[in-house]
């Protein structure tokens, strides 16, 4: 028999007590692992949504800068405006696949917000994760629901949708599959529709460009604005933008870990402390039969390790298993969301985790483990 | 092995309380060959456990000499204490201080945890003795699954199972029905005629008119 048996077989000694530290330290292994899973994976989800929707370059109105990238993604209105004569220019630029023009727009009522994007047939071959069910629009009178609005709105594909926000019926052609992106909340309209029913004739919130080549984004980029009135955004700095503004949101939950973290580790050291101050005697009694003191302190902090492991153990099985849930629910608080996988639990969320748990269970057994070691042999012949 | 099992000289303890000094053990002499089998009486207070801890070099003593198996203890470092308490020392207590998760086999394994040096087959001595104390068919029961009586013959297996040549029992049977206290004392004599040092500390007169020699203490001093 070891120490460390001695250790390991003690955890049974207070079943329920061990489980529940176990289930403490594992709550804060899950978060902390499904934190550092959603920060880098965030990141790459953007990525590659941003290079994988096919949108190379946005073009919007002079004078409005990087704000209306956010704008763009999150269907706000844009108060300034393109001309829709600027598109059949910029689709001749040498370099330029393919260029979509787009109106997008907001109509409130009951506090709740409508969001309708006007679409040239261009835009669908720059949204490459559009899957359609039912039929683009056949005329001014089409509309085709993100599929989130077709759940809200109870709708399907040949149903006519009213909409009070602007006081219309449209006749739903075709409904998009579920992105898990922000496409999912829009009303897609044909362009000259959105047109008339915001009053904007003729005008345009961007133009979203398709490259041929991405290496000639700069010449590409030149030739735009030579254009009267057009300011170039190029998807790249569009991902950044939307990066600082998620950064607010992730430096909350860095801090909510923290808590947490700081939370779990003041528990179970409370736990381990009030354990070893019911074992004093126990301690004295193997003192007394020859055990030092270091042995003493390494037999506690064993078992805070051994608990520290467990937890770890199972918030790593439980976060693994739930990252897709947590997946879901995550984008409930995320200002824009891509359409790929938030939480990308990978090698280095693993070790991290492992690190930061393991060193806050040897943390917490340090003084519970000096105190334990401090018990002298007497305690046990004295004790009555 | 020396014949002298262990002798104090002169020996004093002074423990303070407060600004009060409670001289526990006070300027007493004893000298114990090796074998034998020693009671120590004496009403509440009078230094009785206090003697075993210095006997047990669990405590140093304030003033006077102490030694065990020819071994000088005053002066001694900490994890030399521990290494005499390991190696030469039984203890039996009038609590049992079994681990509760552990079965019977392994409390008694657990003083041999903390040996230095080669101990032979550790598992087999604790299983023999086990046998000798009349618990073979016991040894995967937990303590929760054991009477007193059976309890406290798995820690007197425990005290033997690192082989000590002086075994101290401090009321051993203070926990234990009549019946209960008769076998444990024939078991403890049983080691002794084997060779082993016994010392054991009792209330009880009866108890104590079985060992070879009495002492009885009054204030720290044998009386
Ligand atoms: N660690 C200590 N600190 C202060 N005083 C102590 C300490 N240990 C023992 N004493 C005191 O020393 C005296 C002798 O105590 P000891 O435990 O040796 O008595 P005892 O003969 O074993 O008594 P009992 O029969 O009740 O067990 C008592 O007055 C006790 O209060
Ligand atoms: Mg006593």
């Amino acid at each position: 028999m070891r120490l460390h048996t001695l250790a390991l077989k003690n955890l049974r000694r207070h079943r329920v007590r061990s489980i529940l530290t176990v289930a403490g330290i594992a709550i804060s292994a899950i978060t902390l692992f499904s934190i550092l899973s959603f920060n880098s994976g965030y990141d790459r989800a953007l990525k590659e949504e941003i290079s994988g929707s096919g949108i190379h370059i946005y073009v919007s109105r002079e004078g409005c800068p990087l704000e209306a990238a956010s704008l763009i993604i999150h269907g706000g209105e844009i108060p300034e405006y393109l001309d829709e004569g600027l598109l059949p220019q910029v689709q001749s630029i040498s370099g330029v696949r393919a260029a979509g023009g787009m109106l997008i727009a907001t109509a409130i009522t009951g506090g709740m917000a409508d969001l309708f994007y006007g679409i040239t047939p261009e835009v669908r071959s720059l949204k490459p994760n559009w899957r359609l069910k039912g039929q683009w629009f056949q005329d001014g009178g089409s509309a085709v629901l993100g599929a989130k609005v077709a759940a809200k709105m109870k709708k399907g594909v040949g149903d006519t949708v009213e909409v009070p926000s602007v006081g219309r019926s449209f006749k739903v052609t075709g409904v998009l599959e579920p992105t898990n992106g922000e496409d999912d909340g829009f009303y897609y309209l044909p362009l000259a529709t959105a047109q008339e029913l915001f009053g904007k004739p003729a005008k345009l919130t961007a133009v979203g460009i398709q490259l041929d080549d991405v290496t000639t984004l700069a010449q590409v980029r030149r030739d735009i604005e030579k254009l009267p009135g057009a300011y170039v955004v190029p998807a790249e700095d569009m991902s950044n933008r939307v990066l600082e503004i998620v950064g607010g949101t992730k430096s909350i939950m860095f801090a909510i870990m923290v808590i947490v973290l700081v939370v779990a580790g003041l528990g179970v050291f409370n736990i381990v402390l009030m354990a070893t101050f019911e074992r004093r005697e126990e301690f004295g009694y193997l003192r007394c039969v020859g055990a030092g003191r270091g042995s003493i302190f390494r037999m506690i902090v064993i078992e805070t390790l051994a608990l520290s492991l467990l937890g770890f153990a199972a918030g790593l099985g439980v976060g693994w298993a739930a990252s897709s849930g947590i997946d879901r629910w995550i984008r409930h608080f995320v200002a824009y969301v891509p359409s790929g996988r938030l939480i990308r639990p990978d090698l280095w969320s693993v070790l991290i985790t492992a690190g930061v748990v393991l060193a806050l269970g040897l943390l917490a057994g340090l003084y519970p483990g000096y105190r334990a070691s401090s018990v002298p042999p007497m305690e046990a012949i004295r004790s009555e | 092995m020396s014949d002298t099992a262990f002798e104090l000289i002169d020996v004093q303890k002074v423990y303070h309380r407060g600004s009060e000094e409670v001289r526990a053990v006070d300027g007493l002499s004893l000298s114990v060959p090796a074998g034998e089998y020693l009671s120590i009486t004496g009403p509440s207070g009078s230094g009785k456990s206090t003697l075993l801890n210095l006997i047990g070099c669990v405590d140093t003593p304030t003033a006077g000499l102490v030694r065990v198996d020819g071994l000088e203890v005053a002066g001694m470092k900490e994890n030399e204490l521990r290494r005499i308490r390991s190696k030469r020392i039984g203890f039996v207590f009038q609590q049992f201080f079994l681990l509760p998760t552990l079965t019977a086999l392994e409390n008694v394994m657990v003083p041999g945890v903390f040996y230095e040096g080669p101990n032979g087959s550790l598992r087999a001595r604790a299983e023999g003795l086990l046998q000798t104390v009349g618990l073979g068919k016991r040894v995967a029961h937990r303590p929760s699954e054991l009477s007193g009586g059976e309890m406290q013959r798995v820690a007197i297996a425990r005290s033997l199972v690192n082989r000590p040549s002086i075994l101290l029992a401090d009321e051993p049977t203070g926990n234990l029905d009549i019946r209960n206290s008769g076998e444990i004392v024939e078991l403890l004599e049983g080691f002794n005629a084997e060779g082993l040092t016994l010392i054991v500390v009792t209330h009880n007169p009866e108890l104590a008119a079985r060992a070879g020699r009495g002492i009885s203490l009054a204030d720290g001093r044998i009386a």
